[in-house]
């Protein structure tokens, strides 16, 4: 059976995992299938008459080209948000959720440090979204060559592998505040919170002119799925995203350490 | 090496303004079963969390084993096994996968010695723990904290959930446990539970310390409720000046009164009588604690 706190969280978490998996499959050969209706002219002019903010806010600048429409439907607004919830929610459970429900406490009084304990769970959930993303490469290459998607297959990867990676900035965020508060509901509330304000950031704040650099401080700003499936995974905003993470974590085990558990 | 397997010193803790632990100190020595009592919600719970580093004191100190829990804590979880005062867990898996498991973080525990302890327990170990009745996962909780033999048991209500026949079975293990040499810390609200296997008991109110001594001499010092029924009509004149007898009503063929210490010299008294019925409650700890104040305010021995 399992030896570490990593696999078991893991195998603990099956159930939901294989959901989040079926789901994420669904929505990305059930959007990638329309593709092909897309692609034909009619879109093209109808997108035309809609407001050029709304269309820049969604994504849909160039909704008739494959990495356009990819871009925006399956690695875009559903892809990211089915992502990112998927990571807050793991994430969230990581740690407070296991101290609200008690299992937490008697692993920590095992011999296990605390720290060890978040890093193995760090693991645990990056896997988690690694997995994500690994569904939705497979799925999206799975169809590509039904529907002529013609975006090279490292592209499709790369987009894959960021959209994880922006989920689990938000999944590190629910452990790090779990780590300095155990409680769930809290947990959920401020990373959500901070994932609608980052979307927001991203989306609406450019539209005002003086709000443009906070655009930059966004995750959802490090990750253009459009560009990246037309030109690659953009190495500097993955280290970011990664850095990010890695800063999370630390929080999550430093507080975590410091603090009174199960009270 | 500490001769003391539990040593606290002045230690306190307070959850914002509540104030659950006031300067406890404390002495457990290694070999002896000690149990640890006091009402709910008196700070039981809270000084077993802290000798695990689960909580922080705010001040005063703490050893366990001769180790400082913040500091060594994974050398002192290795050498204790603690039973949580409400040990819940995922359900979604058998016994058997979460004792393992738990037993892997141990550096790994002989298979035979799980099931020795589900067997005597009588815990089916296949079962999902989610299916298990109260009693059945409280059997789970006590076999992860007996199976690797550790040097101090620390178990907070451990017979909660159990039926008699299986509290029983737990309180030989205890004493199986001191046998070899284990130390045993135990919580409890009952008096008399602790009292079968006990050496020594500390008593804790409101956070505070109010007595720590062998159980024989807390046993002298209990008060409890004794309700007679006679067969024939007697006399409260006849009971009134017999030992340890306080509180005495007698009306319609019934007495009642409150005992202190042994029974024996009421029982005399009363079998000069037609006896229907003889029932003599648990101690009450709340009203040993009142013994123990009087004693403290008014320097009675």
């Amino acid at each position: 059976m399992f030896r570490d706190v990593w696999t078991k969280t893991l195998w603990d978490n099956r159930r939901s995992l294989l959901g989040w998996a079926v789901g994420l499959i669904g929505v990305t050969l059930v959007y990638g299938a329309f593709y092909p209706y897309m692609a034909e002219p009619g879109y093209a002019d109808l997108l035309d008459t809609l407001p050029q903010g709304l269309i820049e806010a969604m994504g849909w600048e160039d909704f008739t080209s494959a990495e356009g429409y990819m871009g925006a439907a399956v690695f875009g607004v559903l892809g990211q948000v089915l992502t990112v919830v998927m990571a807050v929610g793991l994430g969230a459970r990581m740690i407070a959720g296991d101290e609200e429900t008690g299992g937490m406490e008697l692993l920590i009084a095992h011999p296990v440090s605390r720290r060890r304990v978040v890093i193995q769970r760090a693991v645990s959930l990056t896997l988690s979204m690694a997995l994500a993303g690994s569904v939705v490469f497979l799925a999206v290459l799975a169809l590509s060559e039904p529907i002529d998607l013609g975006i090279p297959v490292g592209n499709l990867a790369a987009a894959s592998f960021q959209m994880a990676l922006l989920g689990l900035v938000f999944g590190a965020l629910a452990m790090a505040v779990g780590g300095i508060r155990g409680r769930r509901g809290l947990v959920v509330g401020v990373t959500a919170a901070a994932a609608v304000v980052a979307y927001l950031a991203d989306t609406v704040a450019p539209m005002v002119e003086a709000l443009t650099w906070i655009e930059d401080l966004s995750p959802f700003d490090w990750y253009e799925p459009t560009a990246i499936l037309r030109d690659g995974v953009t190495t500097g905003d993955a280290l970011l995203s990664l850095g990010v993470v890695v800063f999370f974590v630390a929080v999550a085990a430093v507080a975590f350490d410091r603090r009174d558990v199960g009270v | 090496m500490a001769d003391e397997a539990i040593l606290t010193s002045r230690l306190t803790k307070s959850y914002g303004p509540v104030l659950a632990l006031d300067h406890l100190d404390l002495e457990v020595r290694r070999g002896e079963i000690f149990g640890f009592l006091g009402p709910n919600g008196a700070g039981k719970t809270t000084a077993i969390r802290l000798f695990l580093d689960l909580l922080r004191p705010d001040s005063g100190q703490v050893t366990v084993l001769g180790l400082d829990p913040r500091a060594q804590g994974v050398e002192l979880r290795r050498r204790v096994g603690y039973l949580p005062g409400d040990f819940t867990v995922d359900g979604n898996q058998t016994a058997r996968q979460l004792l393992t498991y738990l037993g892997n973080l141990r550096g790994g525990i002989r298979r035979d010695r799980i099931e020795g302890l589900a067997e005597r327990l009588d815990l089916d170990l296949d079962q999902k723990i989610r299916s298990l009745s109260k009693g059945n996962r409280q059997k789970v909780g006590l076999i992860q904290a007996f199976m690797h033999e550790p040097e101090l048991l620390i178990l907070d209500e451990p017979t909660s959930g159990l039926d008699p026949l299986m509290a029983r079975e737990f309180l030989t293990m205890t004493l199986e446990a001191r046998a070899r040499g284990q130390t045993v810390f135990m919580s409890s609200h009952i008096l008399s539970e602790v009292q079968k296997v006990a050496d020594r008991a500390g008593i804790i109110r409101r956070g505070e310390l109010i007595a720590v001594d062998e159980v024989e001499a807390l046993r002298a010092k209990s008060l409890r409720r004794v309700e007679v029924t006679f067969d024939e009509p007697v006399d409260a004149s006849a009971f009134a000046d017999v030992r340890g007898v306080s509180d005495l009503v007698v009306e319609d063929g019934v007495l009642r009164c409150r005992l202190l210490g042994e029974a024996d010299a009421l029982v005399k008294a009363v079998a000069r009588y037609r006896v229907r019925d003889f029932i003599s409650e648990e101690p009450d700890l709340e009203e040993l604690f009142f013994h123990y104040y009087a004693e403290g305010t008014d320097g009675v021995s």
